[in-house]
């Protein structure tokens, strides 16, 4: 790389900065929040049309929830800034584990990083049942 | 004829890194205006992530640019013609190059390997200026150049190429835009934010279209431009979002995932059809892919 190009980099990199900086200080920093049931619901059948959902376990901070769909699949959605991004899958595929921090819902793609579901009460007996057996 | 003076000129004109100041501007414009307006969106960890996309782009450029254009180089030594540097050439060379984009484009898009590159430009939920700059850092390495190849065995001059190539990304960021509408007669010919918002959105009607760069009669020719409607608002993203604003998960993911899915193939047949199959094809038709989509979106409608 020349000096010209390594120049063009950092300018381009204090470039970057200066804008994220500026989208921070305008406001755009609103985050999507999970507030009940009905969100994480409406949010996961917006995605998948035709959906039924038949139970949600919601992060206590809303940030996330876990869904069983009706036909046996399992849906998970995560508050992207001010966006919800949801995945579905067959339950085979989703790895489901009790830690500390809460539910850890795994997904085999690393664009969708295992997702965190902070809750107060014992999971429901459908997310019990998943977590003895794998599916 | 143009002068060697203005050949040697043009010939080394870094349009999109002179643009970048443009660029800068152009987004602090818009945030201001979607602040105040209402109209459109951004997302500070969204623009974030596209705008470290775009550096990163340029990091493995200026790395790697020097390889593709060495490829070009030798490979123009087997023109089938010698192609001056002239008024009349340049104006083929821009028709060759939006054309070369378009097929580019359109096979980024409908074969899973080189959708794995391009994959990242779409991963925004987001459709404003720094979603523009959200591009591949794995363009050179899965030989997305290729598709320029046709010009210089031609016998376009690589420079004269890679001088129409620039011109077209420059053009193609102020169309990723909420804030202009429709622009008239020029939507009959043009590339424009109408256009591209189309090309953006996951709405089933709308999936797999519109892959103009500078000219939009390339989908007209071909049978793949959609226009945009009032009452089916296009939602961005793909279809299945990312669940990160992390860059190296955003460059990389499809990689890994034609890697799992290619080491768990169980014949060449499954291989094929990983790499090289539509996005989103599996052996069983389990996944999504944009045909099943709009099939399914197609029978839902009938149903209405």
């Amino acid at each position: 790389m020349s000096e010209g190009e390594l120049l063009t980099m950092l300018g381009s990199a204090a470039a970057v900065a200066a804008l994220v900086v500026i989208a921070w200080l305008l406001g755009f920093r609103v985050r999507a929040r999970l507030a009940s049931e009905e969100d994480a619901r409406a949010a996961i059948e917006a995605c998948e049309p035709g959906a039924a959902v038949a139970g949600v376990v919601l992060d206590t901070k809303g940030l996330s929830a876990l869904a069983r769909l009706a036909d046996g699949r399992l849906a998970l959605a995560r508050s992207m800034g001010d966006r919800i991004a949801v995945r579905t899958a067959p339950s085979r595929n989703v790895r489901v584990r009790m830690m500390k921090a809460g539910l850890i819902a795994t997904l085999p793609d690393i664009g969708y990083p295992p997702l965190r579901v902070r809750i107060d009460d014992a999971p429901p007996d459908w997310l019990k049942t998943k977590m003895e057996t794998g599916s | 004829m143009i002068s060697p003076e203005l050949q040697a000129r043009l010939a080394s004109l870094d349009i999109v890194t002179l643009a970048v100041p443009g660029f800068v501007a152009l987004v602090i414009l818009e945030m201001i205006v979607v602040r105040i307006t209402g109209r459109g969106q951004y997302n500070a960890a969204d623009s974030a992530s596209s705008l470290m996309m775009g550096f990163g782009n340029s990091v493995v450029g200026a790395l790697l640019g020097g390889l593709v254009l060495a490829a070009h180089v030798v490979l123009y030594e087997y023109r089938a013609f010698d192609i001056p540097w002239a008024w009349w050439s340049m104006a083929l060379c821009f028709f060759g190059e939006d054309l070369a984009y378009y097929w580019f484009h359109r096979i980024a898009h409908e074969r899973r390997w080189f959708w794995a590159s391009h994959v990242i430009h779409h991963t925004s939920q987001h459709y404003n200026l720094s979603t523009a700059l959200r591009q591949t850092w794995t363009g050179a390495v899965s030989l997305s150049w290729i598709f320029w190849l046709p010009l210089t065995l031609l016998g376009f001059p690589p420079a004269m190429t890679l001088l129409f190539s620039g011109i077209s990304l420059v053009y193609q960021f102020w169309i990723h835009t909420e804030l202009i509408g429709r622009m008239g007669p020029l939507e009959w010919v043009m590339n424009t934010p109408s256009h591209h918002r189309v090309h953006h959105a996951t709405n089933p009607r709308y999936l797999d279209a519109n892959y103009a760069g500078v000219l939009i009669i390339w989908d007209r020719l071909f049978g793949t431009f959609v226009a945009e409607r009032d009452d089916d608002r296009p939602r961005y993203g793909v279809i299945s979002n990312l669940g990160s604003f992390n860059p190296f998960r955003i460059a990389f993911h499809e990689w890994v995932g034609i890697w799992r899915d290619v080491r768990g193939a169980r014949n060449i047949g499954e291989v094929v059809g990983y790499m090289f199959g539509p996005p989103g094809w599996s052996p069983d038709g389990s996944r999504k892919t944009s045909a099943s989509l709009k099939a399914a979106w197609a029978a839902r409608v009938a149903a209405e």
